[in-house]
């Protein structure tokens, strides 16, 4: 059992009278509410419960699925829990310390921890005085588009239905793509995207489109991966093999065209891709020659802000310099080695070995 | 025409049961089972586990006896001993799949790109994804599929490209009008298209016949002789298999804009009777409406007698009408000409792949999503067995002779029937080489045979007919019996005359 906190950084009058009720959690609850994922499918099993207002609640938070998941109760305008759960989105690495929380002031309510499968957590808390509706969302990675519900706070609380999620609605959440304990990889058309496109999907929701026909990264992404829906097609009458959907918010990765250059920055790249290797766990590596010189290209999120860092491995017995563009305009770029002369970063032979370029917006 | 949707499981133990007690025509009736269907033939269903969609792009098996299936949906499952596994995923529709029958390396044919598939570290799913060749031109438009793919003994891969859907009123777009010639809908928006191509074993791309519209299926037989099936549209009055010959060009001349002798040219400033000249006429038309709308993969029976009295003769199905078809080659000055059949007619989804097994056993892979078929399963895999025993009542072929036709059965036949004239409802017609959609039957005219004369003691038929070259010739036997009254399961067959015969058939 754990109580919520969190009332360090928020200082609504609201959340402070949650957390005052949270502290008198060993009091009986006056509503006990039990509410558990169902599992495969990306949905609560209560969509709408209601209580009546400022009342203690115990919410007992269940979860059957295969995978994490949390349950945070927000308060806010149409389409909150999607603004929620994209803020937790571009928390970066450090989301799963912060049980994928944004500090949000005023707008989370009360949240669990992310449970693991067959975890469970009782949250106590005082509902609001104030009737209303007030959603619950999942913020783990591409979740908040199918788990969600609302909890309606109303002096009759007989008059709300409770609903719960039928199997026949899942509609389209099975086409979503998650990557959740290993990197994903699907090659598809993809929305303003080019014809050989290997879409990526990275745990912890950042991901990327690379071009295996230019070798370069057509755009990044963070939050949830892909619905590959109009490519498999939804039901019997579509033909499918249409561009799947990017879900979640693209970012430039700063790669216009072909980045590398060999023996100057003004020698022609003669690229041919070679292939991926899948990693198991890790980012998948991806292959090509330039002007005959075999290239290994590992690209992970950014360790900072939101993006993406590219590793390059090449051939130690090439002589001359390699020379990088990686595009610094409006976002932030470091690196592992070499010195930038102009927009390109001449890496010295002894080190193409391995060397990496980072390149992230703090948001 | 339809299968009810009586649980497909079901019905195959009830066929597998009843047909064991060798109640097979009673069966065949009262299960609404195919409803043509040779007799000594079953199909079986093979179950799908639940959760797995399979739009059958390619089937082949591995020397371990494991069946390698690939999906639209960019999938390839392992099968071996009703155990399914997921050995690659996430690619991009895989239309073909080619397995070494010695050291079991495993390519695939995705739209893209030609792959090897490596399982590096031997835990039975490829981890590495090797790219061979992906110099065929590629834009987001959906028609632009990649079909495959044979091997010959050299180790050089084949595979078809198609045309790009260029028509704005279908395409919803102008970005991929490129290409098209006369007004035809099919055109070419990237480099390639309509074409067949091979793969050297060092992984070049090497352009190999030009002129195709929708190539879905291409098979090659032990000869390495190559051929491939086209879909029935613009350039194309009704579906065909066509003979693949190195320079070779189809019929649909969007693709010539890649042909180095084209360079600069106005394909529309040449004419429909200039492509005529140009193209290979197909070896035999598929009798669009009758018989099949959109064929897939020619797979030869070369399976030594396992598959019944139909050795060496193609099985190609089609996935609209979801009926398996046969197909009769024979080479008439030099070139290939024949006749096609019905044959298993429905089966259970549109069918696109074929494939025997070691033991003559025809895997029979559908997909009906998208473009539905007459059967109602959305994809599926099917097997058709021969008992081994049954001889079924077919007719075995229809050959062209100086003067006519001899028509072969597959057992001896009602001598009286075979004699008499009013047994043969004979047609031809032609189809228009045009570049507007599809054909009529052209110039659609009744012929009667003349000089009959049974022969291979009742185990066939010739008769003298008027012989015109690029003709379709329909044979309709009507009420044509066995020896012992047997009715023939497919009492049509149509032949392809392209080139008289010259010698006297032995």
């Amino acid at each position: 059992m754990e109580l919520s906190y969190h009332f360090k950084k928020h200082g609504c009058f609201l959340y402070a009278a949650l957390i005052l009720a949270t502290i008198a959690w060993a009091q009986a609850a006056d509503t006990n509410i039990r509410l558990a994922t169902q599992p495969g499918k990306l949905r609560y099993d209560v969509e709408t419960f209601a209580v009546k207002p400022g009342v203690d609640v115990a919410l007992t938070f269940i979860n059957n699925d295969e995978m994490q998941h949390n349950l945070l109760i927000v308060q806010g305008e149409e389409g909150i829990t999607l603004k929620v759960a994209q803020k937790a989105w571009a928390m970066g690495p450090g989301a799963a310390d912060k049980q994928f929380v944004p500090e949000m002031e005023g707008v989370v309510l009360v949240h669990s921890r992310v449970l693991n499968p067959g975890q469970q957590q009782t949250l106590h808390f005082k509902s609001p005085d104030k009737q209303g509706v007030y959603p619950y969302v999942c913020t783990l990675p591409g979740h908040a588009f199918s788990m969600k519900g609302q909890m309606v706070v109303t002096n009759n609380p007989e008059s709300v239905k409770k609903t719960e999620a039928k199997p026949d609605e899942d509609q389209g959440v099975d086409f979503v793509l998650h990557p959740h304990h290993k990197p994903i990889i699907k090659r598809s058309f993809v929305q303003d995207g080019p014809p050989r496109a290997i879409n990526v999907g990275i745990p912890g929701g950042i991901n990327y489109c690379f071009d295996a026909e230019t070798c370069t990264v057509a755009f990044g992404w963070f939050g949830a991966f892909l619905d590959i829906g109009p490519d498999w097609g939804r039901n019997a009458n579509e033909r499918g093999g249409r561009p799947v959907r990017v879900l979640g918010e693209r970012f430039d990765a700063g790669q216009p065209f072909f980045p590398i250059r060999l023996g100057g920055n003004n020698i022609p790249s003669q690229v041919r891709f070679k292939g991926y290797r899948l990693n198991g766990m890790q980012a998948p590596t991806l292959e090509f020659t330039v002007n005959g010189a075999w290239v290994k290209e590992t690209i992970t999120p950014s360790e900072r802000g939101i993006g993406l860092k590219y590793t390059f491995e090449m051939d130690p017995g090439l002589v001359t310099p390699v020379y990088v563009h990686l595009d610094r305009s409006d976002a932030e770029v470091t690196v592992s080695h070499g010195k930038w002369e102009g927009s390109w970063l001449k890496i010295e032979p002894e080190d193409i070995a391995f060397f990496s370029l980072t390149r992230f917006y703090q948001p | 025409m339809m299968i009810p949707s009586l649980n497909k499981t079901i019905w195959t133990k009830l066929i597998c049961c009843l047909f064991l007690a060798g109640c097979w025509d009673m069966v065949a009736a009262e299960q609404k089972s195919p409803s043509n269907i040779p007799a000594g033939y079953v199909v079986e269903t093979v179950e799908i586990p639940e959760g797995i969609t399979l739009g059958v792009g390619g089937i082949a098996f591995a020397p371990d006896g494991a069946v390698f299936l690939t999906s639209r949906e960019g999938q390839v499952w392992r099968l071996q001993d009703e155990k399914w596994s997921l050995f690659a995923d996430g690619l991009h529709e895989v239309l073909g799949i080619y397995i070494d029958p010695v050291t079991s390396e495993i390519w695939v044919m995705q739209r893209p790109e030609l792959t090897k598939l490596i399982d590096e570290d031997g835990d039975g799913a490829a981890d590495v994804f090797r790219t061979i060749n992906a110099e065929w031109g590629l834009t987001d438009n959906y028609h632009e599929y990649a079909f495959g793919m044979v091997r010959d003994s050299e180790g050089n891969f084949y595979g078809t490209l198609n045309t790009s859907l260029s028509w704005v009123g279908w395409a919803g777009s102008s970005k991929w009008d490129v290409g098209r010639v006369h007004d035809g809908k099919m055109g070419r928006a990237a480099r390639y298209r309509g074409w067949s191509f091979q793969i050297t074993p060092d992984g070049r791309f090497v352009p190999w016949s030009s002129g195709m519209r929708s190539p879905a299926g291409i098979g090659m037989n032990k000869m390495e002789e190559i051929f491939y099936t086209d879909n029935q549209g613009d350039w194309n009055g009704s579906s065909t298999l066509q003979h693949v010959v190195k320079g070779r060009f189809h019929g649909h001349p969007s693709s010539l804009m890649d042909h180095p002798d084209f360079q600069g040219q106005d394909l529309n400033a040449i004419s429909v009777d200039a492509y005529r000249e140009l193209r290979t006429p197909p070896a035999v038309f598929f009798i669009h409406g009758d018989l099949a709308n959109s064929p897939g993969e020619p797979v030869f029976n070369e399976t030594g007698g396992q598959f019944g009295p139909f050795e060496d003769q193609i099985f190609v199905g089609d996935q609209t009408r979801s009926n398996l078809m046969r197909i009769y080659l024979e080479k008439v000055q030099g070139a290939y000409q024949g006749a096609i059949f019905n044959f298993i007619d429905p089966m259970q989804s549109g069918i696109v792949r074929n494939q025997f097994d070691k033991n003559g056993v025809l895997y029979v892979g559908q997909t009906g999503r998208g473009w539905r078929s007459v059967g109602d399963q959305i994809f599926g895999l099917q097997k058709v067995r021969w008992d081994r025993r049954t001889t079924p009542v077919e007719m075995q072929s229809i050959r062209l002779t100086t003067t006519g036709f001899e028509i072969r059965f597959t057992q001896p036949m009602d001598e009286a029937l075979l004699k008499d004239p009013e047994s043969f409802s004979i047609r031809h017609w032609h189809y228009l080489y045009r570049p507007e959609y599809g054909s009529p039957k052209a110039d659609l005219t009744q012929v009667e045979p003349s000089n009959i004369q049974v022969t291979h003691h009742g185990m066939g038929v010739r008769f003298e007919l008027p012989l015109l070259t690029g003709k379709v010739y329909e044979f309709k036997l009507n009420g044509m019996r066995s020896e012992s009254g047997a009715d023939l399961t497919n009492p049509i067959g149509w032949y392809t005359l392209n080139r008289l015969r010259l010698d006297d058939l032995r």
